[in-house]
């Protein structure tokens, strides 16, 4: 092949080549390169490449300057230095890019002293995989974002399965709690009449003891009387017939006692029926407080402030219950030993205010506003569900009333509530 | 397993030390600034010992550059992130780096470094490669798929040192290449 030939290879070339001599003063240019610019320059030989490219004067001096000096190659890609020449991109139809993304290699062309006389420029264009790189990475960035949404999506799948299945438990412990006040319930029945029968029986025997001691002490031998008086207190008879009525009385408060606890239990646990009736307010705040009276004695002593006469609405009897629970639970919660729960209850005009309030915590201000949403919680995870609150606010809309908060931090919370007394 | 004798590895120190020198000047004339370089060391590296080697570099940009032609290899350099800048300040880069302009430079001075390094002893032992272009490295993984039992390593830091500079340059030969590189270094202990 003869030079001329060699030319024309270079010209056709599918990349840009830009000679420059050591003035960085441009010797030869092929078509690529010339072609493909966006800049109109007549002609490029015999111009200093540094004034054509004035931009990239900085950039392309040090390329340069590195290839005169060390004798090596230099280069630069399009990750960092998109642009370097001003050329449009050679997808003008379909590509979605306007400027051609480049690959630049500065080459030193060696004299015949071994030294750098020239630097040979070559462009690739790599707008095609620049593009399809950049693709790649808008769809992993993409991907990325749906797998954290999943993941967030997961979680909080996960955890709803977990407040599922603590309500799914809350569920069965209210079974449970049923089945043992009915199994409890069976035996303190009879305890209860019998002790009462016990009751009556001793009584009577007490006083046909009595009686005869008395007709005896009257009529026997002074010997007579002296051998049971000596019986008498060997047995102790005297305390027996004092400590006997104490101790049935006790245990019949015991069984009292037992009874109302079963009572609660039984409240507390009554499947959730849809039907509305009159409920009792007065009375299930009463077994509200037995079956807290656990969680109570440790934690506060309770204020309870109701008015003589029952009060009585209509309402959905278990939804009210778990209100009264929910309530009380979380006041109690947020008590220290010793604070005080105080719950009181009475009417304005036809509404029914009810306050529950507690000498705890209180919630802070940016909390307030979310403590009914559901799963909003302060407890510590897998402590609290979340759905406390939210009950009984979905509660209190289903019986169209109203709920008030009021909290001072360090001082406790007040929830007040209003029902309709006229509901039906 | 390599082994090099006594005299050739002395001859090959020898090259490398007048070869890293030669680029530690070309370096020194292109940012106008004095450069310090370590001697060179040589060593023979098992695929384990080289992987332990690269976990060094966790902390540092890093690139590769690899060569070709009558011997072949990898040049990986690896630039203290500390000195950064202050390289980038003489090397006439805008401040303070953004992400593609630490980028560029950790490139460029890669390209600078390796080109410098390989063309020092290559010429010295009448070879002929090929740099090409350099690429960033993270060697965060372990390399995979090792078909070779051991690769001659050469190690040299260069620093700067009123600017914390500090880049060490590996040259990693392959295993068919360093019998390449051998027959010069015994062709001239004959003579």
């Amino acid at each position: 092949m003869d030079e001329v030939e060699f030319e024309r290879v270079i010209q056709q070339m599918p990349m840009g080549a830009c000679i420059i001599n050591e003035q960085c003063i441009i010797t030869f240019t092929n078509s690529a390169f010339f072609g493909g610019l966006t800049t109109r320059n007549d002609h490029l030989t015999g111009q200093n490449l540094l004034t054509i490219f004035a931009e990239q004067a900085r950039f392309l001096k040090r390329k340069i300057d590195s290839v005169f000096v060390l004798k090596n190659p230099s280069f630069s890609y399009w990750q960092q230095r998109p642009h370097v020449f001003p050329m449009r991109s050679t997808r003008p139809i379909t590509g979605d890019e306007s400027q051609m993304y480049q690959n630049v290699q500065f080459m030193p062309i060696i004299n015949h002293n071994g030294d750098v006389g020239h630097v040979c420029i070559v462009v690739t264009d790599v707008t095609a995989e620049a593009s399809y790189f950049m693709q790649q990475t808008a769809l992993k960035n993409e991907l990325e974002r749906d797998h954290k949404k999943l993941k967030q999506l997961h979680d909080e799948l996960k955890t709803a399965q977990k407040q599922m299945l603590q309500s799914e438990k809350m569920a069965s412990i209210g079974q449970l709690a049923a089945g043992v006040a009915h199994e409890i319930n069976n035996p303190i029945g009879f305890v209860r009449s019998n002790l009462e029968t016990l009751n009556d029986y001793m009584d009577k025997l007490i006083k046909t003891n009595e009686t005869q001691k008395k007709i005896i002490s009257k009529q026997a031998e002074p010997r007579f009387i002296a051998l049971l008086d000596d019986v008498y207190e060997k047995n102790g008879i005297a305390f027996i017939c004092e400590d006997l009525p104490e101790l049935v009385e006790e245990s019949l408060e015991g069984t009292e006692r037992v009874r109302k606890i079963v009572n609660g239990l039984r409240d507390f646990a009554s499947p959730d029926n849809e039907t509305w009736c009159e409920v009792n307010l007065s009375a299930e705040i009463g077994s509200a407080l037995i079956v807290l009276e656990n969680e109570i004695k440790y934690k506060a002593t309770t204020a309870v402030t109701l008015p003589e006469e029952d009060i009585v609405f209509w309402a959905k009897p278990s939804a009210i219950r778990q209100l009264l629970f929910n309530t009380m639970i979380n006041a109690l919660h947020a008590m220290q030993p010793m604070g005080v729960l105080s719950i009181e209850c009475g009417y304005n005009n036809k509404d029914i205010l009810l306050s529950i309030s507690d000498t705890g915590c209180g919630i802070e201000p940016d909390d307030l506003a979310r403590i009914f949403d559901p799963f909003f919680t302060t407890k510590d995870v897998g402590k609290g569900t979340g759905l406390g609150l939210s009950e009984v606010y979905a509660t209190v809309q289903e019986h169209q009333g109203e709920v008030n908060v009021t909290s001072e931090l360090g001082k406790g919370t007040c929830f007040e509530f209003t029902f309709k007394a006229d509901l039906r | 397993m390599i082994t090099l004798s006594e005299e050739e590895q002395d001859a090959l120190q020898e090259i490398m030390n007048i070869s890293m020198g030669q680029a530690a000047d070309a370096l020194a004339r292109l940012i106008q600034t004095k450069v310090a370089l370590s001697v060179p060391a040589i060593e023979a590296l098992s695929p384990e010992a080289f992987q332990g080697m690269l976990e060094g570099l966790k902390s540092s940009w890093s690139a590769r550059q690899s060569f070709v032609g009558s011997i072949r290899g990898e040049v990986i350099t690896s630039i203290q992130k500390e000195g950064c800048e202050a390289l980038a300040d003489i090397m006439d880069f805008d401040l303070p780096l953004d992400k593609a302009a630490t980028e560029e430079l950790v490139l460029e001075v890669t390209n600078i470094l390796s080109g410098a390094c390989l063309q020092g002893f290559t010429s010295q032992l009448e070879l002929t490669t090929q740099l090409n272009m350099p690429a960033f490295y993270y060697p965060e993984n372990a390399i995979k798929n090792i078909d070779w039992s051991s690769v001659l390593v050469i190690e040299v830091d260069f620093k700067i040192e009123h600017m914390k500079f500090d880049a060490r340059v590996l040259i990693g030969l392959s295993e068919g290449s360093i019998e390449q590189a051998l027959i010069p270094i015994r062709a001239l202990l004959e003579e």
